[in-house]
């Protein structure tokens, strides 16, 4: 903190003051200040995910999807190209899309009938002699348009600010995750069919990026689930585990399982399912890789990473966090789909129905957390949360990359360090 | 009768033979409003441009045209006249 940092901008000084590198203050959960200025600095500057190209498939596709409280429509245009617009007339602001999805080229408002072309172009409006005539359309506005959209992999990141990093260059080690998913597809693709659950919490939307991987829960929040299940994954979650949490920069971070999974050797290990209940994907895949490369994949497995801001996977599914309020987040929810892949895709819907479906275990669980730890932060005393877990074992690995053990938590106090870069 | 709906719009579609060879029957399910297309019709929107097909969606072009223009219906633009010989 200099003088002239508080002179300027007193609210970065302040910010500053509540994120410390072993603790953070309660009231970064419940200021809405705070939650204001991220908006500001993260949601609306950065890159978030949006969607996956799969979901609009077919030329003028489109889905509603979100950027924070943003309303945002995902097109596939005519020519295939994939556009973000806001959900905003351009008359007088009305949603202009009401459907979670279609196929259109073109959207007409229904208060006044303005009509936009799914790339955003204005195409026209009734009775146009108010405006002068037709030739009135070129001087006024379109749909707004995300200022920059990439996507990797098929998975549609927007930024909402003209200027700053690539998408490649916010994904840095994150990207390799993302190849990681999608290399468990035959064909090398992730598609996003399975429909989505809308999951609100009453709890701050850092609460959630920080459970993603934190490994010190699994073991006390989901062991119903685990017990239930027979799943080893709760087990991974301890201090004898050769699994890893790791901070991958710009905010990501993973618990990487994979040690723990080839340690087992097992074809599909990781998800639990035996080689013959899925032999066609299992064929599929070493006609694709070759057996050596298929099975080293299979036994991989899919990562656990959270990509900052807003987007995770979780082995089998994959969840996009968008905040509401200072104390209001959803996760929407699907189960991850390999393209060739039907078999092992009807199993990964059935375990994600048990996981994270409308009466799905794990994210109930989860949900009931982040809601007595929103309700707990509002109490004034001690103000602080504490972050030191396997502060003293941090170690960096071969790609440079601070890493901890499977309970600590050096993937929150990374996050962190890439909040307060954003944030002051 | 099959049905092609968004929120945007929603029109039966069908094949209607009543008259001496088969036309398409497009019917505005909202207003009530059909239009018979025959198919040199349909093949000529098949390769319209690009353009001509947003022109169309201008609500001002048509449906909601304002009254000094003349009438909704069947008010596109009306190519210009052959000049006198």
């Amino acid at each position: 903190m200099t003088t002239t940092d508080v002179d300027t901008d007193p609210e970065a000084a302040r910010i500053r003051s509540l994120v410390l590198p072993d603790r953070v203050h309660g009231s970064i959960y419940t200021d809405p200040d705070v939650y204001a200025r991220e908006l500001e600095r993260i949601w609306y500057t950065t890159w978030v995910y949006v969607g996956h190209a799969s979901e609009v498939p077919e030329p003028n596709d489109y889905v509603r999807k979100t950027i924070g409280p943003q309303q945002v429509v995902m097109t596939r245009d005519k020519t295939g190209a994939i556009h973000v617009l806001h959900n905003r007339c351009s008359h007088r602001g009305n949603l202009v899309c009401d459907a979670e999805r279609g196929n259109a080229g073109s959207f007409r408002c229904p208060y006044h009938g303005w009509t936009f072309a799914n790339t955003g172009d204005l195409l026209g409006f009734p009775f146009n002699q108010g405006y002068g005539g037709s030739s009135a359309r070129a001087q006024l506005p379109g749909l707004a348009t995300a200022p920059r959209v990439e996507s990797y992999r098929g998975f549609v990141f927007a930024s909402l600010s003209p200027d700053g990093p690539t998408l490649r260059e916010h994904l840095g080690a994150a990207a390799e995750r993302l190849d990681r998913l999608c290399r468990l597809s035959p064909s090398g693709e992730v598609e996003l069919t399975a429909g989505w659950v809308r999951h609100e919490v009453t709890a701050n939307w850092k609460m959630l990026v920080e459970n993603e991987t934190d490994g010190y829960h699994p073991q006390f929040v989901h062991s119903s689930i685990f017990s239930i299940s027979g799943s080893g994954i709760g087990a991974l979650y301890s201090d004898k585990s050769t699994a890893v949490t790791r901070a991958l920069g710009g905010g990501h971070t993973e618990n990487d399982l994979s040690p723990e999974f080839r340690r087992l050797g097992v074809p599909m290990g990781w998800a639990g399912t035996p080689e013959a209940k899925i032999p066609d994907y299992v064929a599929a895949m070493r006609d694709a890789y070759g057996t050596d490369t298929a099975d080293e994949i299979m036994i991989d497995g899919s990562p656990h990473v959270m990509i900052f801001p807003n987007l995770f996977v979780a082995e089998i599914q994959l969840f996009q966090i968008q905040p509401l309020a200072v104390d209001r987040t959803v996760q929407h929810v699907t189960a991850i789909q390999f393209a060739g892949a039907p078999d092992l895709n009807r199993r990964l819907v059935t375990q994600c129905v048990g996981s994270v479906g409308p009466a799905g275990m794990l994210l109930a669980d989860d949900a009931e957390m982040y809601e007595r730890n929103q309700r707990g932060v509002a109490q004034r005393r001690p103000e602080w949360l504490d972050l030191t877990r396997g502060l003293h074992r941090e170690r960096v690995d071969d790609d440079g990359h601070t890493i901890g053990t499977a309970t600590d938590e050096t993937s929150m106090r990374a996050m962190w360090r890439h909040y307060l870069e954003l944030m002051t | 009768m099959d049905v092609v709906a968004s929120e945007f719009a929603t029109v039966s579609v069908s094949v209607d033979d009543h008259g001496n060879g088969t036309r398409l029957r497009l019917e505005d399910l909202r207003t009530g409003t059909v239009r018979f297309l025959d198919a040199l019709e349909l093949e000529s929107i098949v390769w319209a441009p690009e353009s001509w097909m947003r022109a169309l969606l201008d609500p001002s072009q048509h449906r909601w045209r304002d009254a000094d223009r003349g009438p909704a219906q069947e008010s596109m633009p009306e190519p210009p006249e052959e000049p006198p010989a």
